[in-house]
Order: C-alpha cells, then structure tokens, then sequence
C-alpha cells in the first residue's frame, strides 16, 4: 500500500506525460524550441514560471475560491500553444538579447490557464470529506507534474542536441521547425474546441 | 499572400463544429475512485465507488446492454442490476484469504451530475490481517483507465493504491 502523498505524485506525473492529453506537452515543447542545451539554467528559469502558474490556479481552483468551465479552459489551452509558437517565430532572434524576457512572463500567464485544466482532473480524484488532507495532495500532485516536465525538457533538449549537432541543423530553422510542428495541432485543436463554447 | 491565408483559414473552418465524434470530453481523463473503509464497531467494510456514468455505460454497451440512462428521469428499471453484475465480476475483495461478496446499497449522483458514487457493504467481518483488493473495472475500455482505491483498514491504518492495466490488483497487510 502506497502512502497518499506518493499516490497523488504518481497521479501528477503520469497526467502531464499521458499521451492522451498531449496539449501540456505541445506547450513545454513550444516553450523550449528556442533553446540549447547550454542554456538549460534559461530553461529551468522558464519551466519553473510555468509551474508557479499552473500550481497558483491549481490550488485556487482546488479550494473551490475560483475556476473557469472546462469548455472555456479546454479552448484556452491550445490558443496558449499557438500563441507561444507564433511568439518563437515573430519576436526571437538568436542574435538578439532583450533584457526583460517577455516568454518567463508569457509562461507564467498561460501557466495560470494550464493549471486550470489539471484542477478538472485533480479535483474529480479527490475523496469528500478529506479536506485536510488537500494540501498535501495538491503539493504531491504538483512535484509529480514537475518531475513529468523535467522529463519532457530533458527529451526536448537532447533533440535539439542532436539536431544542432549531427544533423547541423541551424538554431533559427530548428526554432521554425519545432514551433510549427507545436503550432499545427494547437491550431487544429483550437478550431475543434470553439464548438465546446456554445 | 494575405488572401491566401486568409482563405486557408476558410478551408479550416470546419473543422470547428467536430468535437471527438460527439464523445462528452469534458472529462478527456478516465479515473474511478473509491474509498474502502473498515468499520470496527459494526464489523463491516464499507465501500464508496465513483465512477464517471458516460464511461461505465460504454463498458456496458460494448456487452450488448444499451439505453439504461443511468441517474436520469429514463432510468432503466434493470440498470441497478447491471451495474451491480458489473461490479460484482470486476471488483473483488478477499479479507485473510478468502473471498466475500458485497451487498449493493445503491447509488446516487454526484455533485457534477457526470459520474455516481455506488455503495457497496461486506458484513460480519472480524478483524484482519490481510485486504486483497482486484479494480478492473473500466479497464478493458480505456488503456488510460485508472482506479484509485483509498483504504482505511483496521486500526485506523490508511493509505492508498493506484491500480491500472496490468496492475489491477494489490493485496494489503495490516
């Protein structure tokens, strides 16, 4: 018998790696296509916003104090892949460094949406009457989720590794590559979820 | 060039109306829960399941058993006994070894309306040592199906399995 705490963990991870509901992982490639390895401090930066967003709404919405319907929360997230694609493509340029980096912000923002959409699936594993026990469920859920990310950014990276170095390929066409291969399902899964609305 | 992307959005359009073939994916995740408790003082085990009701009626359907409504104004006179053969067959408790059938209190919506809690007691049961508990249910619809058991055993002992295919059944000491 697993103890609670490790229960909710492994809940966490396998449901941002569940390829079932890919969307999280579309948006954790999108955030990284426009890194390299030996950027990983960036990364680990960008990620860590990303979660401190998601785990903000996660438990608001867990403690019942505010959440959006699931139909308007579904259509948000892939509009939050697309925009952070179309952002890799329009604003970064690998010889520019702009100070204030406007996608830790943008990771932050759209992290409050994607932790909305965990809360549907982490409030329907929650037992009436364990009121007490939410903090350290919600707090067990959330390390899971980050383990789940690490594991994706780690994937990313390593791809961009060997694309940068077996396959040479450059780091402005790989940025390209990635985010539109990001872009195409959030599109298509944004134009699907427009019907959920009404 | 603007022309055409605009007219490319055109040819995307509908695909807006489709949302996964009519499914209700507004839960796209498939978990059951259920909370098995020992009570001391009435020598019982006491078992609170949910289930979300679209899921289970699929299992159902795919048996050939259709249209049981479950939890609406349509219900089927049949469908209490058809949830309760469901159950029976995919959800199995042994205490010390040996196995027991449950009674089937009954059911009632949840709060959502998308899913019920079934209620379910084993009686006369002495204290013990050892709980095996089997939850396949949904399993054989969803690969993604997983069912979170939460235990309360005796002593006030608790803790929790995650089952999923391939690792649908634990067994438990106390």
């Amino acid at each position: 018998m697993k103890s609670t705490f490790n229960v909710y963990l492994e809940l966490g991870f396998d449901h941002i790696l569940d390829p079932g509901g890919y969307d999280h992982i579309l948006f954790v490639v999108a955030l990284c296509a426009i890194y390299q390895l030996s950027q990983w401090k960036r990364v680990a930066i960008l990620v860590t916003a990303f979660t401190v967003g998601h785990s903000i709404t996660l438990a608001i919405a867990a403690l019942d104090i505010f959440t959006l319907p699931p139909a308007i929360i579904e259509f948000l997230v892939p509009v939050t892949i697309f925009l952070t694609a179309l952002y890799n493509v329009v604003y970064y340029r690998a010889d520019s460094h702009p100070k204030i980096r406007a996608n830790y912000i943008l990771a932050l923002g759209f992290g409050l949406i994607h932790g909305m959409a965990f809360s549907n699936f982490f409030r329907s594993s929650l037992f009436p009457g364990q009121d007490n026990e939410l903090v350290t469920q919600l707090l067990a859920f959330n390390i899971g989720v980050e383990l789940g990310q690490l594991i994706i950014v780690a994937a990313i990276l390593l791809t961009s590794f060997l694309a940068f170095n077996v396959l040479k390929i450059k780091q402005r066409d790989w940025n390209l590559f990635v985010s539109g291969m990001a872009a195409g399902p959030a599109l298509i899964m944004t134009l699907e979820r427009i019907g959920n609305l009404f | 060039m603007r022309s055409l992307s605009f007219f490319s959005l055109l040819f995307l359009l509908p695909l807006a109306g489709k949302t996964n073939n009519g499914c209700n994916d507004l839960h796209k995740f498939h978990v059951s829960k259920c909370m098995v408790e020992y009570n001391e003082a009435e020598q019982a085990l006491q078992i609170s399941l949910h289930l979300f009701i679209d899921d289970f009626e699929e299992a159902l359907r795919r048996q050939g058993v259709d249209k049981l409504f479950i939890c609406t104004k349509k219900e089927s006179p049949e469908a209490n006994t058809y949830i309760k053969e469901y159950l029976a067959k995919h959800f199995q408790i042994t205490v010390d070894g040996k196995a027991y059938d449950f009674e089937f209190l009954g059911k009632e919506n949840s709060d959502d309306l998308a899913g019920m809690w079934c209620y379910l007691e084993i009686m006369d049961i002495p204290t013990f040592s050892q709980l095996g508990i089997q939850n396949d249910i949904l399993l054989e619809v969803f690969d993604d199906q997983k069912n979170l058991v939460n235990i309360i055993g005796p002593g006030q002992v608790q803790g929790a399995l995650l089952l999923h295919r391939g690792a649908s059944s634990e067994v438990v000491e106390f």
